[in-house]
């Protein structure tokens, strides 16, 4: 219960820094995505049905701090860990530093591009705003500014956490063991 | 997909439509207000923190760019400097041939242009100067080096076929047979002089002579013409019992800057 607690709170600090620290760090530092790594990070580490209840938490603080309507973070995050979960369970068998990444790759971009859509779907009705407006060059050198943040970010917590635990350690099965 | 959907998951999935759909019936009002209470103060001292942080960056790489700037300007202003400097060689070299050209063709002589080359002060009292002109541009020794208006700054010494060397008026060696102008009587020699300034001697004790008075070539040589400046009287040594007294001369030019002289074909 006590581990619980602390790891909730841990996810507030995230989200908390997310939304206030992350931001106004220069460029291209203030382009990490701490919820995506840490979702990320989280389905290698503990079970999936955690880190969905841990990102709902975190999804709910981002919702009473974001100025779009309620319910796109959670709907953003919740779509996110399932399909990265899924590719997780299908293709990725192993805790590589490479697995890792290109899950990670994976989840920025359904993140992004869902809450991009949402976005441009609900401002569509009330705004004069094109497609083309919209997914300018900008949207895409930012998408791909974050990707690159998360990379960094991902890579020195996976190394840190492979240096601390031996969670992303290979496990081999010994016959008869 | 299957291990997805699952008791747990769905449970879950059904908690946040909850929770959004609790938000709008405003249901959470209270619990959203009583979250961002608790929040908000961690959430400014985050958001202070990374101010600070995006401050100091800035602050890192403003010094950084005016660094770089202040590099590049140095970098421009040395260009400048360099530009200028060869602008006013140019514009002094420029003034150096007018002026001697306007006084060749005042005067009806002969003349060959040249470029000092070299210079050599390998003895304290050795002043030289190569003149990258020779005999086949006329020049002899004995003729007279000038520069400017018509001023003598030494006497060609030694000519080969393409370039000539002199002595200048301090070289210790150099000797000119000179007079003070105006006053044609006081005749003397004018001699190097430790290589910075020169000496008239054999002036005669009851000559009138004074300081400031100007020093010109007699034109007892047979190469150099009457009449050029070489400097002026800076003092008098005198002694009762010598039969002769002596004028320490100074150049009328100083001859450490000269880069273009030419020489009297007389």
């Amino acid at each position: 219960m006590f581990y619980q607690l602390l790891s909730i709170i841990f996810v507030c600090l995230i989200t908390i820094l997310q939304v206030s620290f992350v931001p106004v760090l220069p460029f291209p530092a203030s382009a990490i995505n701490l919820i995506i790594v840490s979702a990320v990070l989280g389905l290698f580490l503990y079970r999936f049905d955690k880190v969905l209840l841990y990102m709902l938490i975190a999804g709910f603080l981002l919702d009473i701090n974001s100025w779009y309507f309620f319910g796109l973070e959670i709907s953003a995050i919740f779509l996110t860990l399932f399909i990265t979960q899924f590719f997780l369970d299908k293709f990725f068998t192993n805790k590589s530093i490479y697995s890792i990444a290109v899950l990670m790759v994976i989840a920025t971009l359904i993140y992004e591009f869902y809450k991009s859509i949402v976005i441009f779907v609900a401002g569509a009705f009330s705004q004069q705003t094109t497609f083309t407006d919209f997914y300018s060059l900008v949207f895409f050198q930012n998408a791909a500014t974050e990707l690159a943040a998360n990379s960094v970010i991902l890579i020195i917590l996976f190394y840190t956490a492979n240096y601390f635990t031996n969670a992303f350690n290979s496990v081999f099965l010994k016959k008869g063991a | 997909m299957g291990s997805l959907v699952n008791k747990k998951n769905l449970s879950l999935i059904a908690a946040a439509v909850v929770i959004v759909f609790l938000h709008y019936v405003g249901f959470l009002k209270f619990i959203e207000n009583t979250v961002l209470l608790v929040v908000r103060p961690v959430e400014r001292v985050a958001q202070q923190a990374g101010s600070q942080l995006s401050l100091i960056y800035d602050q890192t790489t403003d010094r950084r760019d005016l660094y770089n700037i202040n590099k590049a300007l140095e970098q421009y202003n040395q260009d400048l400097l360099v530009e200028n400097v060869s602008l006013k060689a140019l514009a002094e070299e420029n003034n150096s041939l007018r002026q001697q050209l306007n006084f060749y063709s005042r005067n009806n002589l002969k003349k060959a242009l040249g470029y000092i080359i070299n210079r050599g002060e390998e003895f304290e009292t050795e002043r030289i100067i190569t003149i990258d002109k020779g005999a086949s541009d006329g020049i002899k020794a004995g003729q007279a080096v000038l520069v400017s208006d018509g001023i003598m700054i030494g006497k060609i010494f030694a000519v080969n076929d393409k370039v000539s060397f002199a002595r200048l008026i301090t070289d210790k060696q150099s000797q000119i047979a000179v007079t003070i102008s105006g006053k044609d009587d006081i005749k003397g020699l004018l001699q190097g002089e430790l290589g910075l300034t020169a000496k008239m001697d054999l002036i005669l004790q009851q000559a009138d002579i004074a300081e400031n008075d100007l020093i010109i070539t007699s034109g007892l040589e047979e190469a150099i013409p009457k009449g050029l400046l070489i400097g002026k009287v800076q003092e008098l040594k005198r002694d009762a019992n010598d039969l002769f007294q002596t004028a320490i001369v100074e150049p009328a030019i100083n001859l450490n800057n000269i880069s273009i002289v030419s020489v009297i074909l007389y």
